[in-house]
């Protein structure tokens, strides 16, 4: 065992200890307890006009508390692991459980804590040491790099506002008074560049931005040469735009657009919304009587992974510290399964699926580990020609102003290009597009194979839907 | 929070690679959520946030880093972190010295009294089950709410090689209610805020049962709206939250944090007309008690009343320090940041259009066809191109003069310095409303507001009816 790994256990071995303490407070208080450990390092940096502009560098590290008194929870979390701060965020969490345990209870609401045993996982594909293996002199020059490429590019790039490289390693564990002890170590390595395209002067003047980024786990492999050519690509594409006419159009969203749609909408699969009543698939009173409604076209296939290779999500266990699998969640259009934890799999009967998500400083949640939307067997070209004119989506921006989660409905500021006969036309910006995400879903016509790079949980393909609203001039 | 020595040895440590200028900033901040849901409690959890980040400058170049160790040698660790961002300094570089601390007092202008911990529990609950209560009362179409209760007390340090050395405490109080209505296959979901820079005791100032019932009444009146149409025309955006276009489509774009870069369209253009002579829009962080105003900022600069833009023309741009280094603007006391865990940025604190003269029924008598915006919701921008968008969470279809119908599904897009030269009109009565800010330095607490605005023509994303090139 290397002195770092060593190290490493003795941490583990450490704050095991801070819990069983707090864990005898529990005990003589009747209350069970759990605690989430988040400790990280990240390191960021970013360039502007060819200096490095911002060095930040962190050390974190935050116990979220969860206490059930008499099957309710409250919650406290705390930065500081002194004794004493340990000791008042327990009696915080406690508080919190008496407020909640305020009005009526129902018994299918209690909550228990996961019982488990121990995971631990030193997955090599998640956690290694490739950050150490690069200087700090060589990851500046890395964030200038992305500058400096980036401008070299095309000449109409007048400036590349923002530009950074940035570095994570991590750990979370699970400890609770029912036999938990999970523990997962993971490093990242993550950067984006956004080129500002100008062109025309005084009142012809005209730009544009747009960006790339990159997540891989391994910092001796850095794609700089593709994020690059890519951010500068798009931003002169989308000189000369211009609006739309008003109508309604076929469209095709880019796969990495589609993938953040459907990131919005991740929680529309969790039992907890379910619970709550604010996903639109919860239509019937009896839970399970939800699962076979149509949620869209026979083309729609979505499953949750925590093993994708590359996923950004994978994880060994979910946040109680159950062993994660993969689920389907939609198959050929129908709804299979809602994603579960285990308190809301025993309050609405329905399968666990090992999908507790939960942030050390937030309350128990659940969430995918890595969504995948799955793609089919034709080019994004094959889909850019189905009709005689198509818009394609670049660019959605505005979610949290045009995105009415309650309903689905949306209508969301919009760039793309505009295609007649399987050519590209015009590239086209000051639009709005407008549905519904069960109109947009149901419409869905076909999938192209081409999947979005990998830098968040959610991957999707490039989708074609066969109408939607587009207002423009 | 520290004492004097042990910050100078930090900001020594700092400094100790030829770097100009070192902080250190730190916080220890208590905060408090409760929420209901399916009219029992779901949500209850006590934060304490305890850290400190430690800021230089290299010239233009900022380094920063932060730790939760505020022992001698976390702190120390992290000041020399911060240093070896640089290569040793080679000879002739000339070390800083830091100026001795000069602990500055402010004028207290907001009223503390209760904190969260010394309200009694209880009234919280009750203040939940009243909004609760209301809502499902109001409208059988009820099917969820959601009310919250939130509450912080942030206490702050910063000081730096200047001399700077000040201490603040900030509490902030928010209520607020979800709720989703359901009818006939059709659901409709709003919310309403309300929050000010207080403490606890403002709870006994809020009229909950409004706060749930607007909510259930403006979702009771869109469920079964048409949809707003779609394409350009004139629109009305009524006071308060309306606020919220400037905000996006201006504001953003008048922090040096885009300026220094030259990514903001409103780069070169101080003392320009950038806008009607209507229009006058001051960023003011120094309102009694108001959401976004402060005693001191995050660099320990007293905050103050900034003219951004005075009848049409720009006077100011909002500035923090490395933006002042950066650009040679003054600085107008807005750097601020979420929590030590960030370094400060220029950002806004209250910021609104002055009232006007024009009444909004005037404004609206004037329009044959357009929208009136009554309520907005959130929204975004991109400095350097301007574009914008927000949505509107109460619209209206105006008809020759007169408001026909209510409609939904509207979101209004622009750029912001197109839509700041099409504000012809601006009414008599000015309104400010709470709102969470995000941008590089956090989401941080902000007011927007405005009178009513006539803004000759903006984009509205609302549903096509024909279908253009082969839609089915």
């Amino acid at each position: 065992m290397s002195s770092l790994e060593t190290q490493n256990a003795d941490l583990f071995k450490n704050m095991e200890a801070k819990f069983q303490h707090l864990e005898a407070l529990a005990k003589k208080d009747g209350v069970e307890i759990e605690m989430l450990v988040e400790r990280g390092e990240t390191l960021g940096l970013s360039v502007s006009q060819g200096k490095l502009e911002k060095f930040d560098s962190s050390q974190t590290q935050v116990g979220g508390l969860r206490v059930i008194l008499g099957g309710v929870e409250g919650y406290s979390w705390t930065e500081s692991f002194e004794t004493a701060d340990l000791e008042a965020a327990y009696r915080d969490a406690l508080e919190s459980a008496k407020f909640t345990s305020r009005g009526e209870k129902d018994l299918k609401s209690l909550v228990e804590l996961w019982k488990g045993s121990s995971v631990s996982s030193e997955d090599r594909s998640l956690f290694n040491d490739s950050t150490d293996k690069v200087s700090l002199d060589a990851k500046i020059d890395r964030a200038k790099l992305l500058e400096l490429k980036s401008k070299e590019r095309d000449p109409r790039i007048a400036n590349v506002p923002y530009n950074r490289y940035s570095e994570t390693a991590g750990e979370v564990m699970v400890f609770n008074s029912k036999g938990v002890r999970a523990r997962q170590r993971r490093t990242g390595v993550m950067g984006y560049t956004y080129c500002l395209a100008k062109s025309g002067e005084g009142l012809k003047a005209e730009s544009r931005m747009a960006g790339e980024s990159f997540f891989t786990r391994n910092a001796l492999q850095v794609p700089i040469d593709e994020v690059t050519a890519s951010a500068a690509a798009k931003a002169v594409a989308k000189l000369g735009a211009v609006s739309p006419e008003t109508g309604r159009y076929p469209i095709v969203i880019d796969c990495e657009v589609a993938a953040e749609v459907f990131g919005l909408i991740a929680d529309y699969f969790s039992a907890k919304a379910l619970a709550e009543k604010t996903t639109i698939y919860g239509k019937e009173k009896d839970p399970a009587a939800n699962l076979g409604q149509v949620v869209g076209s026979s083309v729609l296939q979505i499953e949750d992974d925590p093993n994708l290779e590359g996923g950004v999500g994978n994880r060994p266990f979910d946040s109680e510290g159950a062993p994660t699998h993969k689920t389907t969640l939609v198959e050929n259009g129908v709804l299979k399964s809602f994603l579960s934890n285990s308190v809301y799999a025993k309050r609405l009967g329905l399968p666990h699926t090992a999908n507790a998500s939960r942030g050390a400083r937030s309350q128990l949640d659940v969430g995918p580990s890595n969504l995948v939307v799955r793609g089919g067997k034709e080019s994004l070209e094959t889909l850019l020609k189905s009709y005689p004119k198509v818009i394609y989506v670049t660019d959605f921006t505005g979610y949290h102003a045009g995105f009415q989660h309650g309903s689905g409905a949306f209508s969301l500021q919009s760039e793309g290009e505009l295609w007649e006969n399987g050519k590209r036309v015009k590239p086209i910006c000051n639009f709005v597009v407008a549905g519904s995400i069960d109109e947009m879903l149901k419409g869905l016509e076909k999938v192209s194979s081409r999947l979005s790079p990998k830098t968040s949980n959610v991957v999707a393909p490039d989708l074609l839907i066969s109408s939607l609203s587009v207002a423009g001039a | 929070m520290l004492s004097q020595g042990l910050v100078k040895k930090v900001l020594d440590a700092a400094l100790e690679r030829g770097a100009q200028f070192a902080e250190v900033f730190v916080e220890d901040t208590y905060q408090s959520e409760l929420r209901l849901i399916d009219s029992r409690p779901s949500n209850a959890v006590i934060g304490r946030l305890k850290g400190a980040g430690v800021r230089v400058f290299y010239g233009h170049e900022q380094v920063y880093v932060t730790t939760n160790d505020l022992s001698e040698a976390g702190l120390l660790k992290a000041a020399r972190t911060a240093a070896a961002a640089k290569p040793a300094p080679g000879a002739g570089v000339t070390r800083v010295e830091p100026k001795a601390f000069q602990p500055q007092s402010f004028d207290q202008i907001h009223h503390y009294l209760t904190k969260p911990w010394e309200y009694d529990s209880g009234r919280k609950f009750q203040h939940l089950v009243t909004m609760d209560k209301a809502a499902r009362a109001r409208s059988g179409m009820v099917s969820q709410v959601e009310p919250f209760l939130l509450e912080k007390c942030q206490r702050i340090l910063v000081a730096n090689s200047d001399g700077v050395w000040a201490e603040d405490e900030r509490n902030y109080v928010r209520a607020g209610c979800n709720v989703s209505l359901e009818d006939k296959g059709s659901r409709e979901s709003q919310h309403t805020r309300a929050g000010q820079l207080g403490t606890s005791e403002w709870f006994d100032t809020v009229d909950f049962q409004k706060l749930a019932t607007d909510a259930v009444d403006r979702a009771a009146l869109l469920i079964h709206a048409d949809f707003a149409p779609a394409g350009e025309f004139p629109v009305v955006i009524d006071n308060g939250f309306g606020g919220v276009i400037f905000h996006e489509a201006c504001g953003h774009g008048l922090e040096t944090t885009s300026v220094a870069k030259d990514a903001s369209v409103f780069c070169g253009k101080q003392d320009q007309k950038i806008a009607e002579a209507c229009v006058t829009a001051v960023d003011d962080g120094t309102i009694s008690n108001a959401w976004g105003s402060l005693v001191v900022d995050d660099e320990g600069m007293a905050t103050k009343k900034t003219v951004l833009i005075e009848n049409g023309v720009l006077k100011s741009y909002i500035v923090d320090d490395m933006g002042a280094r950066q650009t040679s603007f003054a600085r107008t006391g807005s750097g601020r940041r979420q929590s030590y865990k960030y370094a400060p940025a220029s950002r806004m604190r209250n910021t609104f259009i002055a009232a006007g003269t024009t009444k909004l029924e005037d404004m609206i008598r004037d329009i044959d066809y357009g929208i009136y915006a009554k309520e907005m919701g959130g929204g975004s921008v991109s400095p350097g191109t301007g574009d914008y968008n927000f949505g509107v969470t109460e619209g209206w279809l105006i008809k020759n003069g007169k408001l026909e119908k209510p409609v939904k599904g509207a979101t209004l897009i622009g750029r912001g310095i197109e839509t700041l030269g099409r504000i012809t009109k601006v009414g008599t009565e000015l309104r400010l409303q709470d709102g969470m800010c995000g941008s590089v330095s956090g989401s941080i607490p902000t007011t927007v507001g405005q009178p009513a605005i006539l803004v000759s023509k903006i984009l509205v994303g609302g549903r096509a009816a024909a279908s253009t090139g082969g839609a089915k």
